[in-house]
């Protein structure tokens, strides 16, 4: 006895759009997967090791032993871009992710403790974002000294804001929506209806939102590179290629190329999932 | 001694923080959407609670059911007093189904999920048998066991006003507040779901209390009527008599503005209610009132009972030769 | 007074999509209005009534079309189907949102009298007339205001001052007072009488309650899954119903008249527009169905004198106390 809204007469049949709307999705799924392949494959797919160095045969173009030639210190370009994707795609994940972690705890007290807590993280959050996310990010970094944790860190202290805002916002929308009353009134826990009714509503804006960070917490990641606040040498990190790259640009291109497409390539996968994503959840 | 009573209740709501009010030079506004109100209700009793938009009837309905707070007096259900914070067992007695079908059930949620979760946490029934008591709750609704795999979305208005009795009877309640149950709903569609509340109160022995600021359903299926007007209690009546003979000039204009096959009349009452915030001293309907005297702009009112029926009116209550209890005026 | 209708409307529908999988939310659908006429269309939600209204007013959502003829009395052409016919007029149902609230309301109802050329001065003080027409106290001051600074019912009387701006023959309301308090909603239905007596204006008023339409309109048609069920004057149709679904709508509604009568729904659901029964669309729910019902094609057949039913059974119908007022 179950019953279509009329409502669903008046949308344009469903059927060809879906396919339509997918084909961001599945390209740019198909890219990451690709890079994740790569990432996992690393020993077998790489023709060298990417730390071997080569003095005598440094800055070679594409040849048959190095088909993406070799950087100043004689190491196989293909196989350090291949290398480098263990770095940048988990950093970058989890670059992406510790922030929209803690940004939902804080954003969910917010919107659902009460007044004094939603002041509380609402001013840390005004005092984060007061500074420019590079500044605070740069000046975090330095302090902690170089790494991957302390850029981990750094991501998440600033990159916490938006998705607090967020989840705080629509928590602020859902809570006053009757079938969490009716929750209450059912004598449900204040914690239960948060996690267990209104939460996992609150969280599809983030999802949106989480497939365009991973695309700057990539970005950002080569960024540090290439200021010299990232991953320290000798490991194979795609920004730290393009900065290492640079004072050869004129006579080996190859070394900055690379590496920059590298990451061009995955971040518009990741944007089209982003983009293919809001599609979906917005259609 | 009834069930439930309400005793001197009084709701405010502040609209700005004392901050902001400190800051925008006057003093905090504050609405009292609720002011001192006392009845009570009958075990098995059918209540009704009418009034337009801004009478307060839809904020009393979230005191007794303890979603608000009052700011003064008491709701007592036996001989317990209830308030917005209750443990788990003192919930499960009054229960709530609320207006707009669209939001009252969590869109993420089956039916199922919706209704074996408050029978899982209330332990209402032992676990291996939830989901036949689930079945049992629809089947109370008439609803078939099919439904509990679907989600609101596909269900229509009516089905989805009935999974929300269902709900509420999950908890085995004394007592049912419907606000507005049927404003949301077709007509022929408002006709069902009434005879289903009035069926189960019979069967269930409920107690319910029913909001509406519609008059010919308050009167189809309430026993008792009392009528709101801007935060008070203008008039209290078993229903029969309400609209006989409604006394107070409000519920007068209520009963004579309802729309009726026939011709048009002149509107049965001019202007629009006064904003809460600027409330007269005297009585708050005297600014539309057509039978108005000049004590009804200084004194306010008081709720006086006369043979079974209570009316806040000067004029009604010297017509009924009631003595009013401070001038001592008849 | 011509004895031609004001509005005449032939073989509305309205067509959702292409080819054979188009869909007919509305279909069919004739009518007329008189000069001076108040004609209601009664229906539930789902029902079209709305899309109908829309639909004479050439006001349909991206992907509808229009089918039929729309006809107002000054044009003997057709009207077709992109333009706005001239000397409609359309009222909301929710004061809240259909004021547009970066406007002034008096800036809102000037709005229809400076296209039409008159100064900012002329269109300002015409704008508080009209204003004070519908019944606004202290209109001067009140044009000032914002929307969100006043309540539902001075909205309402915004918006229809706003219409007649645009010196209308038909008003067409789209359940202006179902948003409203009864007790507003009784001044707001006795303003637009007033209003039809004193401009002699055609109304054509959807609401989905029969009382209301009872008191309003002097004929009212009954509309189902995108037909017309019945029409004819408000009197008869719902005093004396001839088809099964206005009764059963009737006997649906707690009457103020007779309170203790059971309240008898109508069983099931309208159906899906994807996939209407063929016949009579409403013989799955009817009380009186027999096994011609589903091959009738629905068209309307006279019942009276000046009304008309769907219904090929309409006798069935029997009529308990008459329902007098």
């Amino acid at each position: 006895m179950t019953a279509v809204p009329l409502s669903d007469a008046l949308a344009v049949p469903v059927a060809r759009t879906r396919w339509r709307l997918g084909v961001k999705i599945w390209i740019g799924l198909s890219i990451v997967a690709v890079y994740v392949l790569v990432a996992l494959l690393a020993p077998l797919l790489a023709p060298y090791n990417p730390l071997l160095q080569d003095p005598l045969h440094s800055l070679l173009g594409s040849s048959a032993h190095h088909w993406l030639g070799t950087d100043e210190l004689g190491r196989d370009e293909l196989s350090r871009i291949i290398f480098a994707a263990r770095i940048d795609l988990p950093v970058a994940a989890f670059g992406a992710l510790l922030p929209c972690l803690l940004g939902t705890v804080l954003g969910a007290i917010a919107g659902f403790t009460g007044r004094w807590a939603d002041v509380a993280v609402m001013r840390v959050a005004d005092l984060v974002q007061a500074f420019p996310i590079y500044i605070l990010m740069i000046a975090l970094v330095f302090a902690l000294g170089p790494g991957v944790r302390s850029l981990l860190i750094a991501f998440t202290a600033v990159g916490w804001v938006v998705y607090a805002r967020l989840v705080r916002g629509e928590i602020f929308r859902i809570r006053d929506l009757d079938f969490v009353s009716a929750a209450l009134v059912g004598g449900l826990s204040k914690m239960r209806i948060l996690v267990v009714h209104v939460l996992p509503i609150a969280i599809r804006q983030t999802i949106i939102y989480i497939s365009s960070d991973l695309v700057f917490a990539m970005l950002a990641l080569a960024s540090f590179s290439f200021l010299g606040l990232g991953i320290p040498p000798p490991t194979a990190e795609w920004g730290a290629m393009v900065a290492g790259g640079q004072d050869y640009v004129s006579i080996a291109w190859w070394l900055t190329v690379f590496p920059g497409l590298a990451l061009t390539i995955i971040a518009l996968g990741l944007a089209l999932i982003g983009d293919g994503v809001h599609d979906r959840l917005t259609a | 001694m009834s069930l439930l009573e309400v005793k001197d209740l009084t709701v405010r709501f502040a609209l700005e923080s004392p901050l902001q009010a400190r800051l925008a030079g006057h003093r905090r506004q504050v609405v009292t959407a609720v002011d001192d109100i006392s009845f009570s209700v009958e075990r098995g009793g059918s209540l009704g609670i009418v009034g337009e938009s801004g009478c307060g009837k839809s904020t009393l309905a979230r005191v007794i059911v303890g979603l608000v707070a009052p700011s003064a007096g008491e709701v007592r259900l036996g001989d317990v007093e209830v308030g917005a914070r209750r443990d788990r067992a003192t919930r499960r007695r009054i229960q709530m189904v609320f207006q707009d079908p669209g939001s009252s059930l969590n869109p993420a949620r089956t039916v199922g999920r919706t209704l074996a979760e408050l029978l899982r946490v209330h332990s209402m029934v032992p676990s291996g048998e939830v989901e036949r008591r689930c079945e049992e709750l629809l089947d109370l609704v008439q609803l078939p066991a099919s439904v509990l795999k679907v989600r609101p979305q596909r269900l229509s208005g009516g089905q989805r006003q009935r999974v929300a009795i269902a709900r509420a009877l999950a908890l085995e309640p004394e007592i049912l507040i419907a606000d507005e149950a049927v404003a949301a709903l077709d007509v022929s569609v408002q006709a069902s779901i009434l005879n289903l509340l009035a069926d189960l109160r019979a069967s269930l022995g409920l107690t319910l209390i029913f909001i509406s600021h519609d008059l010919a359903v308050v009167r189809h299926i309430s026993e008792r009527v009392i009528v709101m007007y801007l935060g008070r209690i203008v008039e209290s009546s078993p229903t029969a008599r309400l609209f006989e003979d409604p006394r107070h000039p409000y519920s007068r204009a209520l009963i004579a503005a309802a729309p009726q096959l026939g011709l048009i009349r002149a509107p049965a009452l001019s202007g629009e209610p006064t904003s809460p915030l600027d409330l007269p001293p005297g009585c708050r309907f005297e600014p539309r009132c057509p039978i108005s005297e000049d004590v009804c702009r200084q004194v306010e009112p008081a709720l006086i009972e006369f043979s079974g029926c209570s009316v806040a009116c000067h004029v009604a209550q010297r017509r009924d030769g009631a003595t009013h209890p401070r001038t001592g005026a008849s | 007074m011509s004895t031609q209708p004001l509005l005449s409307v032939e073989g509305l529908g309205v067509v959702i999509g292409r080819g054979p999988q188009a869909t007919r939310p509305v279909e069919a659908v004739s009518f007329t209005v008189s000069d001076g006429e108040a004609l209601g269309i009664v229906g539930e939600s789902g029902s079209g009534k709305s899309l109908t209204l829309r639909a004479v007013l050439g006001l349909l959502p991206a992907g509808a079309r229009r089918e039929g003829e729309v006809r107002m009395a000054s044009r003997g052409e057709t009207t077709d189907a992109h333009s706005l016919p001239p000397g409609m007029a359309m009222i909301f149902q929710e004061p809240m949102t259909a004021l547009n609230p970066t406007m002034r309301v008096g800036t809102l109802v000037a709005e229809p009298l400076r296209r039409r050329g008159l100064s900012r001065r002329e269109a300002r003080s015409g704008a508080v007339k009209l204003m004070r027409e519908v019944g606004i106290p202290d209109a001067e001051r009140r044009a000032r205001a914002w929307p969100h600074e006043l309540s539902g019912g001075l909205r309402q009387r915004v918006m229809i001052a706003a219409a007649l701006a645009t010196e209308p023959r038909l008003l067409l309301c789209d359940e202006p007072t179902t948003a409203l308090d009864v007790c507003i909603q009784d001044q707001i239905l006795s303003l637009l009488r007033r209003l039809m007596e004193e401009r002699g204006m055609s109304l054509l008023f959807v609401s989905h309650d029969l009382a209301v339409v009872g008191e309003l309109c002097d004929r009212v048609a009954i509309m189902y899954a995108g037909r017309i069920m019945e029409v004819g004057s408000t009197d008869t149709v719902l005093m004396e119903p001839r088809h099964p679904y206005t009764d059963g709508l009737r006997r649906s509604a707690p009457s103020m008249v007779d309170p203790a009568a059971r309240l008898t729904g109508i069983e099931g659901m309208p159906p899906d527009p994807r996939a209407f029964p063929p016949g009579c669309r409403f013989a799955p729910r009817c009380p009186f169905r027999q096994a011609d019902c589903d091959e009738i094609d629905g068209s309307l057949a006279v019942a009276g004198p000046g009304h008309s039913t769907a219904c090929i059974h309409p006798g069935s119908i029997v009529r308990e106390g008459a329902g007098a007022p």
